[in-house]
């Protein structure tokens, strides 16, 4: 079913972390908008929702999912979507988003972000259960591009052009992660810009920014537990003046520092969002 | 290859003991599995060390981390949630420790209160109208979030104490007789009490849709006489009202 097109909104936001859940709830965090991990409130009561909805009458907020599995040739579980629709329903965010990813199948799931082949079958699971969901949730979807530390012997096309063939048949929208773009970029060896280029860009509602932590073999692991580095910094810098106007979150999962910290990093992104401006400035 | 095969295949690589090779991944790129290799059994430990965290600090590190492996071994997770995975763990330890029942207790203490802390809202018993309840016909609705099990240890003691941070809980002991903890949400804050069988009997009547008179009935049966049953009844209702155990009437 066709979706309703999703009004852009433009804002610096940051992840709702227990940390800091003082200055969201007394309104004093000068965030746009905040992000929730939407599994962390998919419980059936409870404090997690009685905060959530505290701070939603402070700040737009924006879900963000990690256990859709968008990819799996299983298809859907009815009890998340049921869950997530509940959330949805009750929190009215900005939007849903969730990752081009799967986590299981056969009855487990292995709670990681798991990397698709990028097949012509897989194209079509995932747009199948993309279409599922969006007329479930009756709203459109978000579509987050994975970091990746394989890729598959089969793959056909490159992620640019399978997550713009999954916005073309499904009208999907997209969450661009850059570093998960430099990390992916440098484990696999492409070029960051040329995955800008094959993004359908107009599709982009919003930004993901965060740090990421050199593991063995050269390899680089989306870790979420340091500072967005300058590398990803200069490519959200080249990025930000093709995307218009797009929602922008320092993303922090781990090793958590003070909400200043990232208040920080959000001026930042906010002054480099600018055209003209850059690191050195 | 079908994607079902390659997913399904990789599933059984995550699971495996060792990362070794998959033809379906690009031969450039094979040592990249052992990321998701590692990632899969740190994410369940740590989902165990998060809910786990007074029995982790009662065991240690060590026989913590060897608890943990063994129970990811066994439990593959399936739930589409990572909040759900603890569960079972206390059974899991029972078979490790059959000699140290305080160890099953005290994860299922943990386990329980994390449900209990994301378990269902309740309503807030309308206090201004219990003096027009017709108690011998009333039927008790209990907190949604209540659950009980059997304990033979100070449990109760030990958890408080290593929540409370002391560095040297009690030692584990017998308790005189067995005994029963109850665990349940008052408001947004988790709780837990020990309790007498007979309590326990009287919650489940309730839960049961049993009226508060088959309650004091029963107790009639099993106490001194029909003066302390009606004590021991009113006793009862008193701290589950305040105590929200008890959260409506029908």
């Amino acid at each position: 079913m066709p979706q309703p097109s999703l009004p852009r909104f433009a804002g610096f936001g940051l992840g709702m972390r227990t940390e800091h859940y003082d200055a969201y709830l007394s309104g004093t965090a000068p965030a746009d908008f905040v992000e929730i991990i939407s599994e962390n409130f998919m419980g059936e009561g409870g404090r997690p929702l009685h905060l959530l909805e505290r701070v939603r009458q402070n700040y737009p907020v924006a879900m963000h999912g990690v256990s859709m599995s968008i990819g799996s040739a299983d298809g859907l579980r009815a009890d998340y979507l049921a869950r997530l629709k509940r959330l949805a329903d009750r929190i009215e965010p900005l939007w849903v988003s969730d990752h081009l990813c799967w986590t299981g199948v056969d009855g487990f799931n292995s709670h990681d972000l798991l990397p698709l082949p990028y097949t012509r079958e897989a194209l079509e699971t995932a747009a199948r259960n993309i279409a599922l969901a969006q007329d479930l949730l009756d709203r459109p979807l978000l579509i987050e591009n994975p970091s990746s530390y394989i890729h598959f012997a089969d793959d056909a096309m490159a992620e640019w052009e399978f997550l713009a063939e999954l916005t073309r048949r499904t009208g999907c929208y997209l969450l661009l992660d850059i570093n998960n773009i430099y990390v992916s970029a440098t484990n696999h060896g492409f070029d960051p810009l040329a995955y800008l280029a094959g993004i359908p860009l107009e599709r982009v509602r919003q930004v993901h920014l965060a740090g990421h932590s050199a593991g063995q073999d050269g390899l680089l692991i989306d870790t979420h537990d340091h500072p967005v580095p300058d590398p990803v910094w200069a490519l959200y810098a080249q990025a930000m003046p093709m995307l218009g106007k797009v929602a922008v979150m320092i993303e922090r999962d781990d090793d958590i520092p003070p909400l200043e910290t990232l208040l920080d990093e959000l001026a930042l992104a906010r002054r480099l969002a600018k055209p003209g401006e850059s690191l050195a400035a | 290859m079908t994607l079902h095969d390659l997913q399904s295949e990789f599933c059984s690589f995550l699971r495996s003991d060792r990362a070794t090779p998959l033809a379906s991944v690009a031969p450039a790129a094979q040592r990249g599995l052992g990321v998701y290799h590692f990632a899969h059994r740190a994410t369940l430990g740590a989902a165990l060390r998060d809910v786990f965290e007074r029995t982790h600090a009662w065991l240690g590190d060590a026989r913590f981390e060897q608890a943990a492996d063994r129970h990811i071994a066994l439990h593959p997770p399936s739930s589409w949630t990572l909040a759900d995975y603890g569960a079972g763990f206390d059974e899991t330890l029972s078979a490790l420790y059959p000699d140290h029942p305080e160890v099953a207790e005290l994860a299922w203490l943990d386990w329980t209160l994390r449900a209990a802390f994301n378990g269902p809202d309740s309503p807030e018993l309308d206090l201004a109208g219990l003096a027009e309840v017709d108690w011998d016909r009333a039927r008790l609705v209990i907190n949604p979030t209540l659950a009980s099990r059997p304990i033979v240890t100070n449990v109760a003691l030990i958890w408080q104490a290593l929540d409370d941070g002391e560095a040297d809980p009690p030692p584990a002991d017998r308790l005189p007789s067995e005994a029963v903890l109850t665990v349940w949400r008052q408001g947004l804050v988790p709780r837990f009490q020990t309790i007498e069988f007979v309590e326990l009997d009287a919650l489940g009547l309730a839960m049961r849709g049993e009226s508060f008179g088959a309650i004091c009935a029963m107790l009639a049966k099993s106490s001194a006489g029909s003066e302390a049953a009606a004590a021991q009844a009113g006793a009862m209702l008193q701290r589950w009202i305040s105590e929200a155990v008890l959260v409506a009437l029908t």
